[in-house]
């Protein structure tokens, strides 16, 4: 801060000359004549002297400190550290994928909506993803049938798609939905290789393989022209629908339909996978232990905790290889292999997995991809 | 020269140009009684119209140069150096302590320069009886320096300077 020049200041600046400028015998006569000692000063000093060293220490550590601290203050940005989790996340990530997209990763379970009916062109005899299955899911299901006429091979069953190649292993497990809304008639046509157990932990590996796996083929399905003659002969797809492999959206046969699991406010509509905010299904608002019943008649699929964010869900499979998701319930009262009916009570709504509040989470999947459930369901 | 400090950080500085804290601390210890005297008279000078007393300000002074936060110029020597900080120090504590007044004083405003003209006056009068003294006082005030003060006064050299120590030592014992 500039001021004016003090006078004080000036007459202290010229005493100070002064006594700079008085030989030190002239300084200690004072000193004598002032304090009764010429070393009266001189010891004063020296006391001053000894406790400033003492106050200059921890000062001295205190500006190195000080120092240090400016030092390494533009290196503590967090984004070192965020750049290193996003890599460990990364290699996490890819890991999985390595570790779920081999061999293995094919096999999906049959319970999974990505393992359900995937061709449109044949949906009387449909080729799924080889399964790695827990013996009773398996034999839930092949008591689903016990009269039914001998399964057929996958070679038999019509246009499936390509087999496995012969150094993979596998399983495939062929599902055969029967024509005008007959009972399911599953059949299993073991191959070579063991079957390893399905777990909860697996499941939900493979759920989440499924989805970059769906991610993926929508990627796919963008880049390829749009067929003009099926959109020119068919109904406009809804919005809200994901396009399915052959570039249209999935197409619910007019027999199939489905109730309300619940009523209740919606908190959450149906955004297609891709999209910003995407959501695969509806979430509405229940309180918790409310009833959930079943969309439609159905095989109980997948009923567990293990998937991540819907905490506790159901996978009901149904007639024309379209599944239904029941997520975040308190409590599922089937288990996987019952065979239920519509409106039967299956679950309890509640808050767990990521929901924030009590509701149920509700999707229905088409070729492993999601649809918009609300125009499916009743009005109202 | 590149030293390494208690932290292990090496750090460059500019020890050709000045003294480091253990050479201030040396040359410090070497000082004479005679320097030590007129720091503490010097003190005791710039004391005045701060919050602390002169050995505050004269242990304030040699603590920042022993911690090393006052670079000491090499070819400076220790009494002028250590007149400097003090006088620095003084000039910063005077100024906080104006910033700090409860009816906050202009430090360039009119009541100060009314309460230096009080300051002044009362210094002036002192001298009353000795018109070269108040002559000479009236000139350091003003800022004068050297032959201009001389010249003031109408003195010679011999009466001048002992017409000088004569002031010092008159201003000393009142402590102004």
């Amino acid at each position: 801060m500039n001021r004016h020049p003090d006078p004080l200041d000036h007459l202290a600046d010229g005493l100070a000359e002064d006594i700079l400028d008085t030989p030190a015998e002239r300084l200690l006569a004072e000193a004598a004549e002032d304090h009764d000692e010429p070393a009266a000063l001189a010891a004063a000093f020296d006391r001053l002297a000894t406790r400033a060293a003492r106050q200059a220490r921890p000062r001295r550590l205190a500006d190195r400190i000080g120092a240090l601290a400016a030092m390494l203050a533009p290196k503590r940005s967090w984004r070192p550290a965020l750049a290193a989790v996003a890599g460990v996340a990364v290699i996490v990530v890819a890991g999985d994928l390595y570790w779920h997209t081999g061999p293995e990763s094919e096999l999906v379970p049959a319970s999974a909506p990505a393992a359900v009916a995937r061709d449109a062109a044949a949906p009387n005899a449909v080729a799924a993803r080889p399964v790695p299955q827990p013996a009773p899911e398996r034999r839930a299901d092949a008591a689903l049938a016990p009269a039914q006429p001998p399964a057929p091979t996958p070679s038999a069953a019509s246009p499936a798609p390509a087999p496995p190649a012969a150094d993979q292993p596998r399983r495939v497990k062929t599902v055969v939905i029967g024509s005008g809304g007959g009972p399911l008639n599953v059949a299993e046509a073991p191959l070579a290789g063991p079957r390893p157990p399905v777990t909860d932990d697996r499941l939900e590996a493979l759920l989440d393989a499924d989805l970059v796996r769906t991610r993926d083929r929508m990627a796919k399905i963008a880049s390829l022209p749009p067929p003009s003659e099926e959109k020119a002969a068919g109904p406009p797809a809804s919005r809200m629908q994901p396009l399915s492999r052959s570039g249209v959206a999935p197409q619910i046969p007019a027999a199939q339909s489905f109730d309300w699991p619940l009523r209740g406010r919606l908190l959450a509509r149906f955004v297609p996978p891709g999209s910003r905010g995407a959501n695969n299904g509806i979430d509405i608002a229940a309180p918790a232990g409310t009833d959930v019943r079943a969309a439609a008649d159905g095989v109980v699929i997948y009923a567990g905790g293990a998937a991540k964010g819907f905490g506790n869900m159901i996978l009901l499979r149904h007639r024309d290889g379209l599944v239904t998701v029941y997520g975040y319930a308190s409590r599922t009262l089937v288990k996987t292999g019952d065979a239920v009916q519509r409106g039967q009570v299956i679950a309890q709504s509640g808050a767990s997995g990521a929901a924030s509040e009590p509701q149920l989470h509700f999707e229905i999947r088409r070729e492993s991809l999601p649809v918009d459930p609300v125009p499916l369901l009743p009005p109202g | 020269m590149t030293t390494v400090s208690t932290l292990g950080l090496a750090t460059t500085e500019p020890a050709a140009a000045t003294l480091s804290p253990a050479e201030a601390a040396v040359a410090i210890r070497a000082l004479t009684a005679a320097d030590k005297t007129a720091l503490m008279k010097i003190a005791r000078l710039y004391a005045r119209k701060t919050p602390y007393d002169h050995e505050d300000l004269l242990q304030e002074a040699l603590c920042r140069v022993l911690a090393g936060t006052r670079a000491w110029p090499r070819h400076v020597a220790a009494v002028a150096f250590l007149w400097g900080v003090v006088r620095s120090i003084a000039s910063e504590w005077k100024a906080q302590a104006l910033e700090r007044a409860p009816d906050a004083v202009d430090p360039d405003g009119e009541e100060r320069r009314a309460i230096a003209r009080f300051d002044v006056a009362k210094i002036v009068g002192l001298f009353a009886d000795d018109p070269p003294a108040q002559a000479i006082v009236r000139g350091m005030l003003d800022g004068a320096r050297g032959a201009d003060l001389q010249a003031l006064s109408g003195l010679g050299k011999i009466d001048y300077e002992s017409k000088r120590t004569k002031i010092r030592r008159r201003l000393e014992k009142l402590s102004l």
